[in-house]
């Protein structure tokens, strides 16, 4: 469980985030969704430790992650896999060097123990064995992402997040990467969270749901209450993105 | 006060690239891979530069030097002071600035503007120690190595063109060298080298490291890298020379 508490984040003397508080459960899917702007990618970055929070703090499984020396965040980033929104995938290594990247940094694992498990991740993210020799630039959008989460979860992780899954995919890929999202959070039963603006995928995939606009915490809750939440910025977005879910 | 700001923020990111490797193997293997790049691929355009060095420094002291009283060993003598002392380890830097500067910041910066560098923070990878460490020391050990090469390389190129020439024999030209050596001006042609290598990989590193944006502003921490190199070279070069001369 991640319970982000009391967060506020400022640039430049602007409260980009301002009292964020939240909770995300292990095993179920939550998503922050929010419009571009509103500051849900700072929030992600605050709960991950790439951004640190200038009041509040952000609590893995009852540890205090915002306040923890170096030492101790480590040992909190290695139960860690994330995927990114353009992948982050390390452009002069191939596809298997970056996924067994983690496990070569981290574990003590033989050659072939690192094979099988980036076999064994490859095929849990419905990826062939050839892929592993190709270069990112070599493979689509897609595959990317496929790769990005192969490489997030090659650590067997108890916290996943995902920024934007979906963006610079097509409808049709989006789905795919959106299920593979479900079915991994299940298997493993982890605390996972995604930052997205895709409405389609809060239907589909989303257990839990925190909406930010202009740095607050608007509404949150379960996808189906959302038609009967009273929030009038949720609803505009909700109307928005209806009009493009019937356009797909 | 911006220039305090970023040299501070430049000694943060040296004090941080200095920390414990987070694995040693993938840290030695690292600086092989790095001494690959900034060694071995660029000798080529140091022989290129350095033989033709050593040839038009013959000629031109050839023009300069036409007296019967003047002896054919003084264009060794000359050739080597000047080239140990000056010539390799700054012309050398100079170029190797361009080259291995612009790749250190290119190649970062563009890590730096697609996340990778964030997943290597997200992943518990010290991202300074693991991408900066093993470019400082593989500079530091390869470029010094570059420049006795070049070095050498000129002397060669000298030595052949005054023969091909007619200008002095090798014989001659080997004597004027042999006849002028000291060690020290060698020892201080290193001390050089080291200098130059730790100016262009931590500062090209930094501007990499740096970079906000997109693509343009990779371009423009290229760009830095190479003039705020070129430059601290040429200051440490006049430093030194006050220094230890």
């Amino acid at each position: 469980m991640i319970e982000v508490d009391h967060v506020y984040k400022i640039f430049d003397g602007k409260e980009v985030l301002q009292d964020v508080s939240t909770s995300y459960d292990a095993g179920i899917i939550n998503m922050i969704i929010g419009s571009s702007g509103s500051g849900k990618t700072v929030l992600l970055k605050c709960i991950v430790g790439l951004l640190h929070p200038d009041k509040g703090s952000v609590l893995y499984d009852n540890r205090n992650f915002t306040n923890m020396n170096y030492r101790d965040q480590k040992k909190v980033r290695l139960e860690i896999g994330m995927l990114f929104q353009g992948a982050a995938l390390f452009n002069s290594m191939t596809v298997f060097e970056n996924i067994s990247f983690p496990l070569k940094m981290f574990s003590n694992k033989t050659p072939k123990e690192v094979q099988m498990r980036v076999e064994s991740c490859l095929e849990r993210v419905n990826l062939e064995m050839k892929v592993a020799e190709l270069y990112p630039s070599e493979i689509s959008g897609g595959m990317q992402k496929r790769v990005g989460i192969a490489r997030a979860i090659v650590n067997q992780p108890k916290y996943l997040f995902y920024d934007e899954p979906n963006s610079g995919l097509d409808p049709k890929t989006s789905r795919v990467i959106d299920k593979l999202i479900k079915d991994i959070t299940n298997d493993l039963n982890t605390t996972t969270i995604i930052n997205s603006h895709d409405m389609k995928s809060v239907f589909e995939i989303a257990d839990n749901v925190v909406f930010i606009h202009d740095g607050k915490k608007w509404w949150d809750g379960n996808p189906d209450e959302i038609d009967d939440s009273k929030n009038a910025e949720l609803l505009q977005m909700m109307d928005a993105s209806g009009r493009e879910i019937q356009s797909d | 006060m911006k220039f305090f700001w970023s040299f501070g923020q430049y000694l943060y990111l040296l004090k941080e690239a200095g920390s414990r490797p987070d694995n040693h193997r993938v840290f030695i293997k690292r600086i092989m891979q790095e001494m690959n790049i900034i060694g071995i691929q660029s000798l080529g355009i140091v022989t290129v530069i350095s033989l033709f060095m050593g040839m038009v420094l013959t000629l031109e002291i050839a023009y300069q030097l036409v007296a019967a009283w003047i002896v054919d060993s003084v264009i060794g003598e000359i050739i080597s002071e000047t080239t140990m002392l000056e010539l390799s380890p700054t012309i050398t830097a100079l170029v190797l600035a361009g080259r291995v500067g612009s790749n250190i910041a290119a190649e970062i910066g563009n890590m730096k503007i697609s996340e990778q560098i964030d997943a290597l923070d997200v992943m518990g990878v010290n991202a300074p120690s693991y991408l900066i460490a093993p470019k400082i020391i593989a500079s530091v050990i390869a470029i010094p190595m570059l420049i006795v090469i070049s070095i050498a390389l000129s002397h060669v190129g000298g030595m052949f063109i005054g023969h091909v020439t007619g200008i002095c024999s090798i014989s001659d030209f080997s004597a004027g060298a042999q006849h002028t050596f000291k060690t020290f001006t060698l020892i201080f042609a290193v001390i050089k080298a080291f200098t130059f290598a730790f100016v262009i990989s931590s500062v090209s590193s930094y501007q990499g490291f740096v970079v906000k944006g997109g693509a343009l502003e990779v371009g423009k921490a290229s760009t830095k890298a190479v003039v705020h190199s070129s430059i601290l070279i040429l200051i440490f070069d006049y430093l030194l020379a006050q220094l230890l001369l």
